[in-house]
């Protein structure tokens, strides 16, 4: 499928839509606060289900701020529709779609350490030309870069991680979430492997304001035991939080619970997962 | 009267890349009980959603289980919890009918998971009739569907009539699988056409459809393929050919379920379109089917099945399951070499193979340290298993239980 037959129309049907981008359309709304409000364009659904009440998504992402001490970034919105829905699709574009509980690409990491909204430049703080805004969990403005979000979403993505993480801040932002004791005491327990699943249970409860510690210490830490344990925790939130947003058939809710342990596969118990697939070709040695 | 149905697993990825066909396409849904259990006594997070989209939809229901074991005799202490567990979800979701795979899966209080092929005798046939009689007890309708074995026991063209003294025995329904008949002919290098015309067609209320794929050469030595019951890939042609013949010749079928797992972003549109070629067809089904006329054979002598079924766990326990046959031939009696001498032995090979790595799955699904331990260590985790798994066979069939053995051992 083509990138181009990719592209969510009005009419579009559902079903023959890379999923990718469906979840992008979907999940994006999860992980960028006003980014369903920028005008794209909806699913073509017979049975769509009713929109949710809106909320104003500054004000959530201000809350979201305080109560998790987080950083914040706020995309300014320009004026226009057309330039709105533009803006959409370039976020979209920064989503990055990976299966569940596998590594988490930059924009991923980039997603889960600051709290990203979409907001008005003077709302955003911004100075002139600024498309983009650093917050502090007061909701005070750090820092302002002039970006071309049209450009390649690695570039984008480049420039936005020097923003978010230069100058010290992903080191200040991971010590701040370690003076949450559960917090720290799990990351350094995470060392200990016979330790490690009750502490992975632990961060999952806090993995939203934990986020910053871990992609701190996946950025630092040497021991590939506990860098393969932080990437899976990593990969699960994030898969989470993707799929939070999502809409689901008949409209249902549908919530993961990570911690659950899975069923058993189906009656085609021929079909090897991709870890089934690995696992035999170790064991056919 | 079902119509065209899709089997709903309880996999978020699935709902939401199959949504369209959900809501529109699937006239009523095939629910597996187990994969919304984390054991007899608990439902997952994912049973109450999964009931609610069925009551949003208002669509009918059927029930498909995997944890019956229909060819080992009823044992109390492990069917007691599972016919609650059915009871409950028989009331909850209201399935119209009830069906569970022929075969075997436990013995001795060990459990294969993958079920497993039954010698087709009387003795074996009366075994799962009772089986299925018990089952009537909870479900208004019960049928039991043909199964895909990568190593049948006995002549493999005298299944029909198996599948007929069962029917007959238990006076129950049955759920042909035609993509597992297409496999199991293609493994055995006999005839879909023959087999198909054998079935008891009048016993036929529902057909599953589904593709499946090659196993991969890498996994036996000898580089070996068989035909898998996968379910990964579009419906074959001459899967469709067979059920414009069922079309045909089933007088009471009700409904027709399309199989896929897995479905992933760039499978949507093939799944949509098999969806859409399975209705167009079952719209041109005759007004009144007639089934092809066909003598039933008589099904031959065979070891017990009880004897089977610990010979064969034995067998696939062992490091060398074809080494493990011979000996075991060689030591056995003239009725012995009967019933397990025509074992196909690369059949057999993958057979083990699937066990253990339905086994090696359900350790990674049953807890998250067992995931993010294989993903940091693969070969290391594998070596792991491999000492677990040969201190002994699998004693649960749920994920939670077996990753919690392995993470004790």
């Amino acid at each position: 499928m083509s990138e181009a037959k990719n592209d969510l129309g009005p009419t579009q049907n559902l079903g023959h839509t890379s999923r990718r981008d469906f979840l992008r359309a979907l999940g994006g709304a999860g992980l960028i606060l006003g980014l369903g409000q920028l005008g794209l364009p909806s699913r073509g659904s017979a049975q769509e289900a009713p929109l949710p009440k809106q909320v104003d998504p500054v004000k959530l992402a201000l809350e979201r701020l305080k109560s998790l001490r987080l950083d914040g970034l706020v995309i300014v919105v320009p004026e226009g529709a057309k330039a709105q829905a533009a803006l959409g699709k370039q976020l979209q574009g920064l989503i990055p779609i990976v299966q569940a509980h596998r590594p988490v690409p930059l924009g991923g990491e980039l997603l889960l350490q600051v709290v990203w909204v979409c907001a008005s430049a003077e709302r955003a703080q911004a100075k002139a030309g600024e498309t983009v805004v650093l917050l502090d969990p007061s909701g005070k403005r750090v820092a302002g870069l002039k970006l071309d979000l049209s450009a390649k979403p690695a570039e984008s993505l480049k420039k936005l991680q020097a923003l978010i993480e230069g100058e010290g801040r992903l080191e200040k932002r991971a010590k701040r979430a370690r003076e949450n004791p559960k917090i720290a005491a799990a990351l350094d327990g995470m060392r200990d492997p016979k330790q490690a699943g009750d502490h992975y249970s632990t961060l999952h409860t806090h993995f939203a304001e934990a986020a910053p510690a871990i992609v701190a210490q996946l950025r630092a830490e040497q021991d590939q035991e506990l860098l393969g344990n932080l990437k899976g925790l990593l990969g699960q939130g994030y898969w989470r939080l993707l799929n939070s947003a999502q809409t689901f058939p008949y409209g249902v809710t549908w919530k993961l619970n990570v911690e659950e342990a899975e069923p058993c596969p189906p009656c085609g118990m021929a079909a090897p997962s991709l870890s089934g697939r690995e696992f035999l070709r170790f064991y056919t040695r | 009267m079902l119509g065209v149905g899709l089997a709903l697993h309880p996999e978020p990825e699935l709902l939401l890349v199959a949504r369209r066909a959900i809501e529109e396409l699937a006239d009523f849904y095939e629910i597996s009980p187990e994969l919304h259990w984390l054991d007899a006594t608990r439902p997952s997070t994912a049973r109450a959603q999964l009931l609610h989209l069925v009551q949003a939809s208002g669509k009918p229901t059927v029930g498909h289980g995997l944890f019956t074991s229909l060819g080992t005799p009823p044992d109390p202490a492990r069917s007691g919890p599972l016919r609650e567990l059915l009871a409950a979800d028989q009331a909850a979701f209201g399935f119209s009918h009830y069906s569970e795979h022929l075969g075997w899966t436990c013995e001795g209080g060990l459990e294969a998971v993958l079920p497993l092929p039954l010698p087709p005798s009387e003795a074996s046939a009366r075994v799962v009739a009772e089986n299925l009689r018990a089952l009537k007890e909870l479900t208004p309708r019960v049928a039991f569907e043909n199964g895909a074995f990568l190593t049948p026991i006995g002549d493999p063209t005298l299944e029909p009539d198996f599948l007929r003294r069962i029917c007959d025995l238990a006076d129950c329904d049955l759920l042909l699988d035609l993509h597992n008949a297409y496999a199991n002919c293609l493994n055995t290098d006999t005839s879909l056409e023959d087999w198909l015309t054998r079935v008891p067609w009048e016993r036929v209320i529902q057909i599953h459809l589904s593709g499946g794929s090659q196993s991969e050469p890498d996994w036996l030595r000898s580089g070996a393929t068989r035909r898998l019951d996968s379910h990964d890939a579009p419906v074959p042609e001459p899967v469709w050919a067979a059920y414009q013949r069922a079309l045909s010749w089933a007088p009471r079928l009700e409904g027709v379920v399309l199989e896929w797992l897995g479905l992933r972003e760039d499978q949507a549109a093939a799944h949509e379109q098999d969806l859409r070629r399975a209705r167009e067809l079952w719209a041109t089904r005759p007004a009144r089917p007639t089934p092809p006329a066909a003598e039933p054979r008589p099904l031959h002598e065979h070891l017990a099945p009880a004897e089977v079924r610990l010979a064969l766990t034995e067998i696939l326990h062992s490091r060398d399951p074809v080494s493990a046959l011979e000996a075991r031939l060689a030591a056995g009696s003239a009725l012995a070499r009967e019933t397990l001498g025509g074992l196909d032995p690369e059949g057999l090979r993958l057979t083990q193979l699937i066990v253990k790595r339905l086994r090696f799955e359900r350790v990674l699904q049953g807890h998250s340290r067992c995931r993010a331990e294989f993903q940091a260590d693969p070969e290391g985790f594998t070596a792991r298993f491999r000492a677990y798994d040969d201190a002994g066979p699998s004693r649960s069939p749920w994920p939670s239980q077996e990753a919690a053995a392995f993470l004790a051992s």
